[in-house]
């Protein structure tokens, strides 16, 4: 399967994009909340958070459809949020598509080019090589009713891009799919990027598609921005416990920070259980909410009275891994075990629960935390 | 109003009809039985009686009909009542396009409560609001004795008991008919798409003309359809306001029926606009039919 980048000529560099102590209220509601944020060229930038998270609305100040209340945004050093959204030149693919329903798929494409006086030969052209590049040649007489969700989506990602946009946004555009032709649409989406040099500012509430897809992730909750980091970098050091639950899934255990002498540093547990922690996050004293991947979780038998164990409730087998769910003392925690390590479990079975040291992540807790 | 319908509401009810299994279409068939009745008593059977009665019944005679072809006035009260009509159409949809445009665009909460502004209207006597429109178009009405007190005119103008009278009661009372069926299908016009216009480049205007007004045409050719027949039976109206020059046909019915008696000649007038009137919803229908057709399955 060959392609032709639509980028070939005049292609231009993203733009990056900067947030400003951005705030958006809705009467007495803030959706968004003093957002600092920069955006790079080129990057893939995916916008994660639950939904009422605010990531829809930074994405439509972004594109232009809604004013913000406070602060600036920059495109390239400029100032874009007194610009009409026509003339910001941003390409936006919808959750809906949004097709033109009257227009044929070759005149949605055209669309964005004709609205430019671009020359007919100069549109046909272009068209032809859009809808070629999401291998939609041959439909471009239907109407956007007489295609698949998929073909929609291409349509929609085919008019966003045929004027090649420096930036563009897209709203849970898989999230109507199926699985599967979501993986694979996922796979083309990061060819397309890369063909195309454009930022992508993408939104989405789910996690595995951001993780898959971005260069970066920032994770929105309650219109706050929670962290901003790459996948790998979310993944291992989520600074808060939202996002160590959000992202992937962990195991939360509240407790009391000791570090006793030089040696390294442990968190107390309710009923005094010592678990170890992280070297160099936090001081002596200090209330933490610990959180570790089940993944990192070593069963063990039980050596003392002192380890973290309990009985194995339930045993869930996925292929790759057993997941066991086992009630501690300090409650419900899960342990991946890989499949190929040749242990056998039983429900009932008291075990213990052991990671390294720097697999544990510390959360400063605050009283609206677990 | 069968564009409105499938324009809005399309692919929902064609998918929940397709669910519906045939017993219950049959019963459901079985609860219009009772308006179907009375359609039948009180509206099939006299206009049978109509037309019975427009050839002369209960001999045959061809009479009535030669005699509106051969007299020209009823030729022109026709062409009239088209005419005026068709102004009263063109009036409704030019003022009301862009109140229904405002609802549809506005916060839910203000429109609700422009909507009012619409309906309340609908809602009022139709005799008292042919009054006002004496009280506002008389010769010592509140038009003309603002013009006259302003020294712009002298004699009063000739608002009323003519066709201008006629047209602008009619479009008023129509009104709310035009806006309410043109809001209907925009309503059904999903608010991304003119997002998608306006990233894609498009200036509001551009926008307005390539997606919004072709996506609302369907009720642009059902709400003038509808306001274009209401308008050719139309009678309080301009008997109230129109005077000689607004003269319709339904006027004409009356006087023959009421005044002369001559019930074979306003049978057959009555069959005539009738008739006038299938022509106009089969033209409507063919537009819409013809539309869809050219415009895949919108």
């Amino acid at each position: 399967m060959t392609k032709q980048p639509i980028s070939a000529a005049g292609a231009k560099a993203g733009a990056r994009i900067q947030f400003e102590r951005v705030s958006k209220r809705y009467g007495q509601l803030a959706a968004l909340d003093d957002i600092n944020l920069t955006i790079e060229a080129g990057e893939f930038f995916t916008l994660l958070g639950p939904s009422g998270s605010g990531k829809s609305t930074l994405l439509s100040l972004i594109a232009g459809f809604d004013q913000l209340s406070a602060g600036a945004i920059l495109v390239d050093g400029q100032r874009a949020d007194d610009v009409p959204p026509h003339r910001r030149g941003f390409g936006v693919v919808f959750q809906n598509y949004a097709l033109f329903p009257h227009l044929t798929v070759e005149e949605n494409v055209a669309y964005p080019l004709r609205a430019r006086r671009m020359s007919s030969q100069e549109v046909r052209d272009r068209v032809a090589d859009a809808l070629r590049q999401v291998r939609l040649e041959g439909l471009g007489q239907r109407y956007p009713r007489q295609l698949s969700g998929g073909q929609q989506q291409r349509v929609a990602m085919a008019r966003a891009v045929v004027f090649r946009p420096r930036v563009l946004l897209m709203d849970e555009p898989l999230g109507a799919l199926d699985r599967k032709l979501r993986i694979d649409l996922q796979v083309e989406l990061k060819q397309l990027h890369r063909e195309l040099g454009a930022t992508i500012v993408f939104v989405s509430h789910d996690q595995e598609e951001a993780l898959a897809l971005s260069d970066r992730i920032a994770v929105l909750r309650s219109g706050r921005i929670e962290q901003v980091d790459t996948p790998s970098g979310l993944y291992r050091h989520p600074t808060t416990p939202f996002v160590a639950g959000f992202i992937g899934e962990s195991n939360f255990f509240a407790g009391i920070l000791r570090r006793l002498r030089e040696a390294a540093p442990v968190v107390e547990l309710a009923s005094g259980i010592r678990v170890p922690a992280a070297a160099g996050s936090g001081n002596d004293g200090e209330a933490v909410t610990l959180s570790v991947r089940p993944e990192q979780v070593a069963i063990s038998p039980v050596m003392d009275v002192m380890s973290l164990a309990g009985p194995i409730i339930e045993i869930i087998y996925v292929g790759t891994a057993t997941k066991l769910l086992i009630e501690t003392q300090c409650g419900r925690a899960q342990a991946w075990v890989p499949a190929q390590g040749g242990q056998e479990f039983q429900i009932g079975q008291i075990v213990a629960l052991r990671w390294a040291p720097d697999a544990a992540t510390l959360h400063p807790r605050r009283c609206d935390e677990r | 109003m069968s564009a409105i319908g499938n324009f809005s509401h399309g692919a929902v009810t064609g998918g929940r009809t397709n669910g519906i299994s045939a017993a219950s279409t049959m019963w459901r068939g079985k609860l219009a039985w009772p308006l179907l009745i009375v359609l039948i008593l009180f509206y099939a059977w006299p206009l049978i009686q109509i037309l019975l009665m427009s050839f002369g019944a209960p001999a045959f005679t061809t009479e009535a009909y030669s005699r509106i072809f051969a007299v020209p006035a009823y030729g022109l009260v026709m062409m009239n009542t088209l005419w005026i009509s068709a102004i009263v159409t063109a009036i409704c949809l030019v003022f009301g396009y862009p109140v229904a445009f405002l609802l549809a665009t506005a916060s839910p909460r203000l429109s609700r409560a422009l909507i009012l502004f619409v309906v309340v209207p609908f809602g009022t006597s139709l005799l008292v609001r042919n009054y006002a429109w004496m009280v506002i178009l008389g010769n010592n009405g509140l038009v003309n004795s603002a013009l006259k007190s302003l020294g712009i005119i002298e004699q009063p103008l000739p608002l009323l008991y003519n066709t201008f009278g006629a047209v602008a009661g009619m479009a008023h009372v129509l009104m709310p008919y035009m806006i309410l069926v043109l809001l209907a299908a925009m309503r059904g016009i999903e608010q991304s798409l003119g997002f998608a216009a306006h990233s894609l480049g498009a200036t509001p205007f551009r926008a307005f003309r390539t997606i919004f007004l072709p996506l609302s045409a369907p009720g642009i050719v059902a709400g003038s359809v509808l306001v274009f027949i209401m308008s050719l039976g139309f009678f309080i109206t301009p008997a109230l306001l129109g005077g000689r020059s607004g003269t319709m046909i339904s006027m004409v019915i009356e006087a023959q029926i009421n005044q002369l008696v001559n019930w074979p000649l306003g049978a057959a007038l009555s069959i005539l606009l009738l008739v006038v009137t299938f022509i106009l919803l089969g033209m409507g229908a063919w537009l819409a039919a013809w539309r869809r057709g050219k415009r895949g399955v919108l």
